[in-house]
């Protein structure tokens, strides 16, 4: 209540492409990377993100701005249902993305260690997977060709593995 | 001799492009391994298992899963199910340790099976255990003799098909478990006798305990009383006892809802209480030292002797953010002689906020709440820096339903609407078991006298006139709430709501019999 976004500190972000990102500091605390450098007074100036693209990074910062525009959940308060409505919602909408751009969410997320995020894009992952076949897996997650098992190789992991296959 | 490698931006450009395009074996295999067994633990493991013919990486990778994930639905018998079991705990990687392992299954399930089949995983040394058991029948737990050193969460959920019979069947616990390192324990609609208090308070490091639509039961009273719980969460519909007793030196969390009989509290320690009931409260308790935040609601508080409410609110005199329902200050408002000489109890007050609770059709929409001079000079005399909140609710009203319905989420407003009819549904259908079950025990307060017969009659014709009128509210809601689901949906819900009318009507004839009667 106290920081209005006119008046409170920012924290600029740089992505790999050299694309910068001004935001309020609020917002980056979502990460607590970034987090634990605002504690450590090291993040005054840019902050380089080598491995995050900005298609990427700029997803990541819609995430967290929503997240920390919503009222927080400690452990004790009787949450306001809508508010808890309406985040789950803009996750849903956040996650129809295709599956390359969720990976390079999911690997930003865990090198930014912004806990929800990470657990949004396992169970997006989790839930195109579930139920279907290896064929469709395969394709899901665009495994190389080169990579495939040679078919006695792979008559082999199923004769091993007899007892999990119908 | 080391070379330090310096990446130019547009090297790096064409790095992430490249890994977009071409380089990505499979996208998956790219991440670590702790996030790729996240991924996994939302899975079933025969899932996970059958990822071992998707390529070479993926061949033994199933082998490392920290989570495991059982469920009897993946199998055409059980005797698959438990020879699949066994070769997930003797081909995995042992030195891996399991650290949660969900299991869920039917019934048909026997006792053995189960037992064989948790202390398999319990001797792998699980961490987090969740067991989810859907029932066709009355039946005992299979964890009669669990025994874990390492067991730090446990949830045990009954399940029944369909969302109106969770009650019908029971399952219970027997009395003997040894888990000395559990700190989480989570019950979902477990029946418990008062042979299962030793449970809890046997498990010498439990932090938290969850009992949600547990059925407590117990010729006299059910007490939870442990010296280092910290954290106790009641959702109750359906408990048969007295009262419930909590002795907790060390809570500091507590929520009680949907309870309505005797709440015994010693917690010197509490910081946050939550109480929530529908029509009384009876709370004895030690004063609350320790105080931050208290929610209390009761949705229909008229027949409540207001001396224990404001009893209540005087032993909550240290808190510092307080929410009330508006129904509470009306019904203390027709006692203004209660309060009026009364010094105000709250001294630390930093926040009120006061919300009204029921909105019903008849209400206005936006109805304002509000309350009287003195009433507010009690609560908020002793702190006059506190701030004062009026609110309605208006998340739950059908009014605002209804304008969502509207909006483009159509869909995800029927989704919605279908999940709070079968949550209405089941209450309600609680509501009358539990009227079933009185009507006919009540014979035994009939007294002797003509007189005591008549006051009882009255009395009882008046409870029932109530009962009444609050099981056709709840009817209405509930009637509102299907007109506006689409047809697709409604089909779902109707072979519930059939059931649950048909009950309505025995319920009903049995009330007013009696008042048809006496007239």
């Amino acid at each position: 209540m106290s920081t209005s976004s006119s008046s409170s500190k920012k924290i600029v972000l740089k992505s790999a492409d050299n694309e910068t990102f001004e935001i309020d500091e609020i917002v980056a605390l979502e990460s607590q990377a970034i987090k634990n450098m605002i504690e450590d007074e090291c993040a005054d100036n840019v902050i380089p993100l080598g491995n995050i693209d900005s298609k990427t990074l700029s997803k990541i910062i819609e995430y967290c701005k929503k997240h920390a525009e919503s009222p927080k959940k400690d452990d004790n308060a009787d949450i306001d249902e809508k508010a808890v409505e309406d985040l789950k919602s803009f996750d849903a909408e956040f996650a129809k993305v295709d599956m390359p751009l969720i990976q390079d969410i999911l690997m930003a997320a865990n090198f930014l260690n912004i806990d929800n995020l990470i657990g949004l894009m396992c169970r997006t992952i989790a839930d195109r997977i579930k139920g279907k076949t290896p064929e469709e897996i395969r394709k899901i997650l665009n495994i190389n060709k080169n990579d495939l098992l040679s078919p006695e190789q792979e008559a082999k992991a199923r004769e091993e593995n007899s007892w999990a296959f119908d | 001799m080391m070379t330090i490698k310096t990446t130019s931006q547009k090297e790096t450009q064409t790095t992430i492009k490249r890994r977009r395009k071409t380089t990505m074996a499979d996208r998956l295999s790219d991440l670590p391994e702790d996030l790729i067994h996240k991924i996994f633990s939302y899975i079933s493991i025969k899932q996970v298992v059958e990822t071992s013919a998707l390529s070479s990486r993926w061949r033994f990778f199933w082998t490392s899963m920290p989570y495991l994930n059982f469920s009897s639905d993946d199998f055409h018998s059980l005797a698959d199910f438990s020879i699949f079991v066994n070769h997930v705990f003797s081909r995995r990687n042992s030195e891996i340790q399991v650290s949660s392992l969900m299991l869920s299954f039917h019934e048909k399930a026997t006792q053995a099976f189960v037992e064989r089949i948790l202390n398999c995983a319990l001797s792998h040394n699980v961490q987090q255990l969740t067991v989810t058991c859907t029932l066709e029948n009355d039946s005992e737990f299979p964890l009669s003799l669990c025994s874990s050193q390492s067991l730090k969460h446990l949830t045990l959920k009954k399940d029944c098909c369909g969302p109106l019979y969770w009650w019908r069947y029971a399952l219970t616990l027997s009395s003997m478990w040894e888990l000395p390192a559990l700190t989480t324990l989570h019950l979902d609609r477990i029946e418990l006798s008062s042979d299962n208090t030793g449970l809890i308070s046997k498990c010498a490091n439990l932090k938290n305990l969850t009992l949600e639509k547990c059925r407590m039961m117990g010729p006299d009273g059910f007490i939870i009383s442990h010296s280092g719980l910290s954290y106790l969460k009641i959702e109750d519909w359906v408990s048969d006892v007295k009262f419930v007793s909590v002795v907790a030196p060390h809570l500091n969390y507590l929520s009680i809802s949907g309870f309505s009989r005797d709440i015994l509290i010693s917690a010197p320690n509490l910081a946050y209480l939550l109480l929530e009931s529908y029509e009384c409260l009876n709370v004895l308790s030690d004063d609350f030292q320790s105080l931050e935040k208290v929610d209390i609601c009761i949705s229909c508080p008229y027949k409540e002797d207001p001396h224990r409410i404001v009893g209540l609110l005087q032993r909550l005199h240290g808190v510092k953010y307080l929410t009330l329902n508006i129904e509470i200050l009306e019904h203390l408002s027709s006692y203004v002689g209660l309060f009026t000489h009364r010094p105000s109890p709250f001294a630390n007050l930093k926040s009120l906020v006061i919300y009204r609770e029921r909105v019903y059709k008849s209400n206005m929409p936006n109805e304002k709440a509000d309350m009287s001079t003195e009433l507010k000079n009690y609560l908020l005399h002793s702190s006059p820096s506190a701030t004062l909140t009026i609110v309605s609710r208006q998340i739950f009203t059908l009014d605002n339903l209804l304008v969502l319905n509207y909006l483009a989420l159509e869909d995800t407003i029927a989704v919605k609407n279908v999940t709070s009819a079968q949550d209405l549904m089941a209450k309600l259908q609680v509501l009358l078991e539990q009227e079933k079950a009185n009507t006919g025990t009540n014979r035994a307060h009939f007294g002797r006298s003509l007189l005591s017969r008549q006051n009882y009659m009255k009395v009882e014709v008046e409870r029932r006139k109530e009962k009444v009128h609050l099981f056709c509210l709840k009817l209405e809601e509930i009637e509102e709430l299907l007109e506006k689901l689409p047809a697709s949906k409604r089909a779902k819900v109707q072979r519930c709501y059939s059931a649950l009318l048909e009950e309505f009507d025995i319920v009903m004839a049995k009330l007013t019999g009696l008042r048809g009667l006496l007239i």
